[in-house]
């Protein structure tokens, strides 16, 4: 089972993406060695391990995951929520469209950062600020993404609900919203990117815990390596949660991918 | 035998670009129940519309089309269709398309047992879990042949089912529709621009002229089932049909016998 999975990697050729991360952090670490990179600027990737480690045992790192995670699994929850809702009844009416097509692009192009200040303003520096922020985050790409393919199902499929006398209801829920869900599940893919910066972003300006809140707090102790620590936690997390839903993504659209 | 369906002087037209086309013109046609009857023509010429608007997807028409009496104005209980493309969800397997056939009255309790008995009619046992994507056309076709006659309709509608299958196929699947026809006492209505196999499967076949269709013959086909494709018989109203297609032309002498 494990040899067959083994082979199968490298007939893939996966692991040539390897090669690339592996052989910088080699070059790195042997620059840092030979003292050609001031430390101080950016630590060598055996300094950073270390301090790494050094949070991971205190408890400190765990805890700072869990408040990003947190904050994103549910600012990301209600936003790609929202946009799923709000993208087939703009998908489903032309009239809905039209209502919201001015204030959406007049608000969308705002970049997300942008609305951290604003945000802390009107709800303080608590959670609500951050979830909102990752809620906008989210909510564009995701409804867009519903929108569009709500709007470009197959009037084939349509036609087919009709003939067999299925209300409203089951149009949409059974045969429109499978008909649209790959793309609705790409908006979900870029919309959990833009969750995880969103929330990134929103702790570097204000907040007591967080990924971060770690990274600017350790530049301000003036400890690069914990910081740089912080910023490649962030990156690996980012690409964990995409692995992930790309797996429930294959999954759940067997029926697309299949041949 | 009643008279299950009348088409009363129906006309068709399309706004494209602002510009009206005439898709048909003053079509007249009644089908028998239990009848099989064949709708033929050239590409364009409408014959899919027509069908369209007996199963009530089309939504302006111009002109009558009674189903048992009462005007078609939306796609109706007793009215099925299988489509030329099959059109399965893609997403559900051969079971659940089949069972996506069935009407919200049908309770849950007789489900499992009508949507096995139309596979097994169609002769798909053991796909029942595969997906559309993993059968061949013809097994599509199947499909959604079980799926339009698993809610029991009195008239199925056939938008050339079998048009982009290949030969052998589509023999097979010929002679199962006739199967299912006598067994079940539907009454079919197909469109095609096979005329051997309007021959070969109906009672009646109307031929229509190239856009805008108007009707220019109904022929009648007094063969007995099982027809027998290379017989003489045969023949002559195969010839009777292209000869309308080619009247003006010489290409008439290609089929003569």
């Amino acid at each position: 089972m494990i040899k067959k999975k083994i082979r199968s990697f490298v007939r893939s050729k996966s692991w040539l993406g390897i090669i690339l991360p592996v052989g910088l952090i080699l070059i790195w670490q042997l620059a840092s060695n030979l003292e050609l990179i001031n430390a101080s600027l950016l630590p060598s990737p055996a300094r950073i391990w270390r301090s790494l480690v050094k949070q991971a045992e205190s408890g400190k790192l765990a805890v700072n995951i869990l408040v990003s995670l947190r904050r994103v699994l549910v600012g990301y929850a209600l936003g790609a929520s929202l946009g799923i809702v709000i993208g087939i009844i703009t998908g489903l009416s032309k009239t809905a469209t039209k209502i919201v097509s001015v204030l959406f692009e007049l608000i969308r192009p705002i970049p997300i950062i942008a609305w951290v200040p604003v945000l802390i303003l009107w709800t303080g520096i608590g959670e609500t600020s951050k979830i909102i922020v990752i809620m906008i985050g989210t909510f564009w790409t995701v409804y867009l993404n519903t929108s569009d393919g709500i709007r470009n199902v197959d009037r084939k499929y349509v036609e087919v609900s009709k003939i067999f006398l299925k209300s409203k209801k089951i149009e949409i829920t059974k045969v429109m919203f499978p008909a649209a869900l790959p793309g609705i599940f790409t908006g979900l893919r870029v919309g959990v990117g833009s969750a995880w910066i969103s929330v990134i972003g929103a702790e570097l300006i204000a907040a007591s815990a967080g990924l971060g809140f770690m990274i600017s707090y350790y530049r301000e102790m003036a400890q690069p390596s914990t910081m740089f620590a912080g910023v490649l936690v962030v990156g690996v997390i980012g690409f964990l949660i995409n692995v992930i839903l790309r797996r429930v993504e294959k999954r759940v659209l067997k029926w697309n991918t299949v041949k | 035998m009643g008279t299950i369906v009348q088409i009363k002087n129906v006309n068709k037209k399309f706004t494209i670009d602002g510009e009206t086309k005439e898709i048909l013109n003053d079509i007249n046609f009644d089908v028998r129940e239990g009848e099989f009857v064949s709708i033929v023509g050239s590409s364009g010429c409408g014959k899919s519309t027509l069908l369209k608007m007996i199963a009530g997807l089309e939504s302006t028409i111009e002109g009558e089309i009674l189903i048992n009496d009462n005007a078609v104005n939306g796609p109706a209980l007793e009215c099925k269709m299988a489509f030329q493309e099959a059109r399965l969800l893609p997403w559900r397997n051969v079971y659940k398309n089949i069972g996506f056939g069935l009407d919200k009255s049908v309770p849950k309790s007789e489900r499992d047992e009508l949507i096995k008995k139309y596979i097994n009619m169609v002769g798909l046992n053991g796909f029942e879990n595969a997906l559309p994507k993993q059968l061949s056309g013809g097994m599509q076709q199947r499909v959604s042949i079980a799926r339009a006659l698993i809610s029991n309709p009195n008239i199925l509608l056939l938008d050339e089912p079998f048009g982009a299958l290949d030969a052998l196929t589509r023999i097979n699947m010929q002679r199962e529709i006739l199967k299912i026809w006598k067994q079940e006492n539907k009454t079919m209505i197909l469109v095609t621009h096979d005329i051997e196999e309007a021959v070969y499967l109906s009672n009646k076949v109307v031929i229509l002229s190239e856009r805008p269709g108007r009707i220019k013959k109904i022929l009648n086909i007094d063969l007995a089932y099982p027809k027998i494709r290379g017989s003489k018989d045969f023949a002559y109203y195969t010839k009777e049909i292209y000869k309308e297609f080619f009247e003006d032309s010489e290409h008439e002498i290609d089929y003569a016998i």
